[in-house]
C-alpha cells in the first residue's frame, strides 16, 4: 500500500527531472563561440604599454586607410594566443598592414575586405603587386578572394609562381566559379602530398579541370580518404 | 489495444541486486541532468537529444508496442566518451517499461595508426521486455589503419547484475571498414557464447564433457566451466550514408553457425533513416529485423519505429545503427578541409572541419578571436562549430586529440607571420565593394 501511495510522487519527480534535463540542454544551447565572443576583451590587453602604443598607432593608420581592422585585430589576438613576443606581434601586424595597403593599391579602391586579405596573403607569399593587377584586369568586377587564396596556397606549396599565376589567370578568363578554383587547388594539394612534383600536378590538374563540363562541387566536408579504424558495432 | 507479456520462466532477481541497480540508475539519471550544465564549463563537448515516437517490439508470441519517449546524451571530454540513454515505453494500463543505458569509453593511441579503446557500461533495455535485466558490460577494442581500410578486433564480456546465477556472455569480433564517397561501409564476423559455471570444487559428476570446453584451476579448487553451450557465429555487412543532416543506414547479416536454444531466421536486415525537418528536428524511422542475441538471451524480434528527434544541445547524436569511431590516427592529411556556411539565421555561421580518425577536435582562429573552442562531431570525420558571423577570409588552426596546434593540411595554407602556417577558409557572401 505504501508503495502505491508513493508511486505518483515518484512519477512526478522523474518527470520533473526529465524536464529539467531538457531545459538545461536548451539553456546551455547558446553557442559557446558566441559567448566566448562576448567575453573576449580588448586584444591589446595584457601586452606591454609600449607594444600597445605601437599597435594602437598601426590600427589608427589602418583605420585611416580604410584597411580591414578586424583582420589586424585578429592578427594581434593570434600572436597573443600563440605566445609570440611583443616585438613579433608588432612586426607581424606591421607587415600585414603593409601587405593590405599594397593589395589595395593593386586591386583598386573598390576591392572588398576579403579580396584585400586574400591579396595581402598572396603578396606575403611572394606574389608581386604587378601580378595582382594583372589578375584584377582578368577578373573584371568579380571577387578575386578565392582565386587569390588559391594562388597564395600554390606558392606556399611550392608551385612555381609563373605557372601558378598563369593557371589562375586562365581560369579567370574562362569565367570559372570559386568552386572550380577550390577544386583545382584541392587536387593539386592532394597530388603534391603524394609526392607528385608541384608543377606537374598543376599542369595535369588544370587540364583535367578545364576538360570537365560545369562547375564541380566544393570538396565535401566528408573526404574520401582512408577511413579510421572502426569497430563494427557499439556494444559494451 | 496494447499487449504486454513477460517470460514467467525467468527467475526473480535478488532483492539487494535490484536495490543496487535502482540506486545506480538514479545516480546516472542525476548525473545526466547535471552534466549538460557542468560539462561545457569544463571544456567538454555535450550533445543531447529527445525523441518521441511509436515503437513496436514483436517476437513470435508476444508484442509490446506504444508511444515511446527517449532521451540521449553524449559527452566527450579529453577523448573520454560517455553515453547515456533513457527510454520510457508507455503500455496503457500496466507499468511503463523503463530502460537505461550508460557507458564510458577511454581511448589509448598507439603510434599514428592504431589504438585501443576500453569501454564499460550498464544496460537495461526498455525495448526488451522479455528479459528486462540489468547487465554490466566491458569491452576492449584494438583498431588500426591498413592502407585505406580500418581493421579492428574486440572482445567483450556481459555480466547479468540482477540475476546472480545467470550465465555471463562473451563475444569476439573482427571487422573491417572503409569510406566510399559519403558512405561508410563495414563488415564484421562475430562469435558470441555463454559462459556457465556448472560445478565447483572439482566434482565433475554429471558434467557433460562435450558441452564443457574449459576447466579453470584456482588456488585451492577446480571449477568446471561450460563454455559455448549456447553460441552463434554471425557475419554482418552494413553501411551508413550521410549527406548533411540526412542519414540512412542499412545493415544485414547471416548466421554462419548456431548452437543455441534461441531459434531465429538465418538472415536479417535492419534499416534506419533520419530526415531533417528543421535545423534541430529530424524525422527518424527504423525497421529492424534482428536475430536472436545469444549472450543476452533475447530471441529474434522485429522492431519498427517512427518518431521525431529534437537535437536539444550540440550536434546530432549519431544513431545506434552503424559504425562508431575508435582510437587511432589517420594519414590522409590531404583530405582535411574546412568550410564556413550560413547558420540558421540566429547570428551564427557553421564552421565545418573534416579531420579523419580524431577523438577530439578544437579550433582557434579569426572567428573565435583565437580562443580555443571544442568542436562537435557531426559525422564520421566531420566536426562542426557554430561561430559568430564573420564574412570573408578567415584563418584557423586545429588541435586534434589535444596534440599541438596545426593547420588543416588539405586546406589552403598561409604564412601566419609568426614562423608557422595557418589554414585559410573563405566565408560565403563576402561584400564585393565598399
Amino acid at each position: 500500500m505504501r508503495r502505491d501511495r508513493r508511486r505518483p510522487v515518484l512519477v512526478r519527480v522523474r518527470a520533473a527531472l526529465l524536464l529539467a534535463w531538457v531545459a538545461a540542454g536548451a539553456l546551455a544551447w547558446t553557442p559557446r563561440a558566441a559567448r566566448a565572443q562576448e567575453a573576449a576583451g580588448d586584444p591589446l590587453a595584457g601586452l606591454a604599454a609600449a607594444t600597445r602604443q605601437a599597435l594602437g598607432a598601426l590600427l589608427d593608420s589602418a583605420r585611416t586607410a580604410r584597411l580591414p581592422l578586424a583582420t589586424l585585430q585578429a592578427k594581434i589576438a593570434e600572436g597573443v594566443s600563440k605566445g609570440a613576443e611583443d616585438e613579433q606581434i608588432v612586426r607581424a601586424v606591421r607587415e600585414l598592414s603593409g601587405a593590405l595597403s599594397q593589395a589595395r593599391g593593386a586591386l583598386g579602391a573598390a576591392a572588398s575586405d576579403a579580396e584585400l586579405v586574400a591579396g595581402g596573403g598572396a603578396l606575403q607569399a611572394g606574389v608581386s603587386a604587378g601580378e595582382l593587377r594583372r589578375l584584377r584586369t582578368s577578373a573584371g568586377t568579380r571577387s578575386l578572394a578565392t582565386a587569390l587564396v588559391v594562388l597564395g596556397d600554390f606558392v606556399r606549396r611550392g608551385v612555381p609562381k609563373g605557372p601558378g599565376l598563369d593557371a589562375i589567370a586562365e581560369l579567370l578568363g574562362t569565367g570559372a566559379t570559386d568552386e572550380k578554383f577550390s577544386d583545382l587547388r584541392a587536387r593539386v594539394a592532394r597530388d603534391i602530398s603524394t609526392g607528385v612534383a608541384a608543377a606537374t600536378a598543376l599542369t595535369a590538374r588544370l587540364k583535367q579541370v578545364n576538360s570537365e563540363p560545369g562547375p564541380r562541387a566544393v570538396p565535401a566536408a566528408v573526404p574520401t580518404g582512408p577511413p579510421n579504424p572502426v569497430p563494427p558495432e557499439v556494444e559494451p | 489495444m496494447m499487449h504486454r507479456s513477460r517470460d514467467a520462466s525467468l527467475p526473480p532477481a535478488p532483492r539487494f541486486a535490484r536495490r543496487i541497480a535502482a540506486g545506480v540508475a538514479r545516480s546516472v539519471l542525476a548525473l545526466a541532468v547535471a552534466l549538460p550544465l557542468v560539462a561545457p564549463r569544463a571544456g567538454a563537448q555535450v550533445a543531447t537529444s529527445v525523441e518521441a515516437g511509436y515503437r513496436d517490439w514483436a517476437r513470435r508470441d508476444t508484442s509490446t508496442f506504444g508511444p515511446v519517449l527517449s532521451g540521449r546524451m553524449v559527452a566527450l571530454w579529453r577523448g573520454v566518451r560517455g553515453e547515456f540513454a533513457a527510454n520510457l515505453l508507455a503500455t496503457g494500463g500496466s507499468d511503463p517499461v523503463r530502460g537505461l543505458n550508460a557507458s564510458l569509453s577511454v581511448p589509448f593511441t598507439l603510434g599514428r595508426r592504431s589504438g585501443i579503446e576500453l569501454r564499460g557500461g550498464i544496460e537495461r533495455d526498455a525495448f526488451d521486455p522479455v528479459s528486462e535485466r540489468s547487465l554490466l558490460g566491458v569491452r576492449a577494442t584494438y583498431a588500426m589503419d591498413v592502407g585505406r581500410v580500418g581493421v579492428s578486433a574486440s572482445a567483450g564480456w556481459l555480466q547479468p547484475w540482477s540475476e546472480a546465477a545467470a550465465p555471463s556472455g562473451m563475444d569476439f569480433t573482427v571487422g573491417a571498414n572503409g569510406v566510399v564517397g559519403q558512405v561508410h561501409l563495414y563488415t564484421a564476423v562475430r562469435y558470441r557464447g555463454l559462459v556457465q559455471p556448472v560445478h565447483i570444487d572439482g566434482d565433475s559428476t554429471g558434467v557433460d564433457p562435450k558441452t564443457c570446453r574449459a576447466q579453470m584451476l584456482a588456488a585451492t579448487r577446480v571449477a568446471t566451466v561450460c563454455l559455448g553451450q549456447e553460441r552463434a557465429t554471425d557475419v554482418e555487412l552494413g553501411g551508413m550514408y550521410r549527406a548533411g543532416s540526412f542519414q540512412f543506414g542499412l545493415r544485414g547479416g547471416s548466421r554462419l553457425a548456431n548452437r543455441s536454444t534461441l531459434a531465429g531466421p538465418p538472415m536479417w536486415i535492419a534499416a534506419s533513416a533520419s530526415v531533417p525537418l528543421t535545423a534541430r528536428t529530424n524525422l527518424v524511422a527504423q525497421l529492424a529485423d534482428l536475430p536472436a542475441d545469444v549472450v543476452r538471451q533475447v530471441p529474434a524480434r522485429r522492431m519498427p519505429s517512427l518518431g521525431v528527434r529534437l537535437d536539444v544541445l550540440g550536434g546530432s547524436v549519431r544513431p545506434s545503427v552503424g559504425p562508431d569511431p575508435a582510437p587511432g590516427t589517420g594519414s590522409a592529411e590531404a583530405s582535411e578541409s574546412a568550410t564556413i556556411d550560413d547558420g540558421p539565421g540566429d547570428g551564427t555561421m557553421l564552421l565545418r572541419v573534416a579531420v579523419r580518425a580524431a577523438r577530439t577536435v578544437a579550433v582557434r582562429g579569426d572567428m573565435t578571436r583565437w580562443r580555443a573552442l571544442t568542436m562537435s562531431r557531426a559525422a564520421t570525420v566531420a566536426w562542426e562549430l557554430r561561430v559568430p558571423v564573420r564574412r570573408g577570409v578567415q584563418h584557423l588552426v586545429v588541435s586534434v586529440d589535444e596534440r599541438p596546434w596545426r593547420p588543416l593540411r588539405g586546406a589552403p595554407l598561409a604564412d601566419d607571420g609568426f614562423g608557422g602556417d595557418v589554414s585559410v577558409v573563405v566565408a560565403p557572401k563576402a561584400p564585393t565593394a565598399r
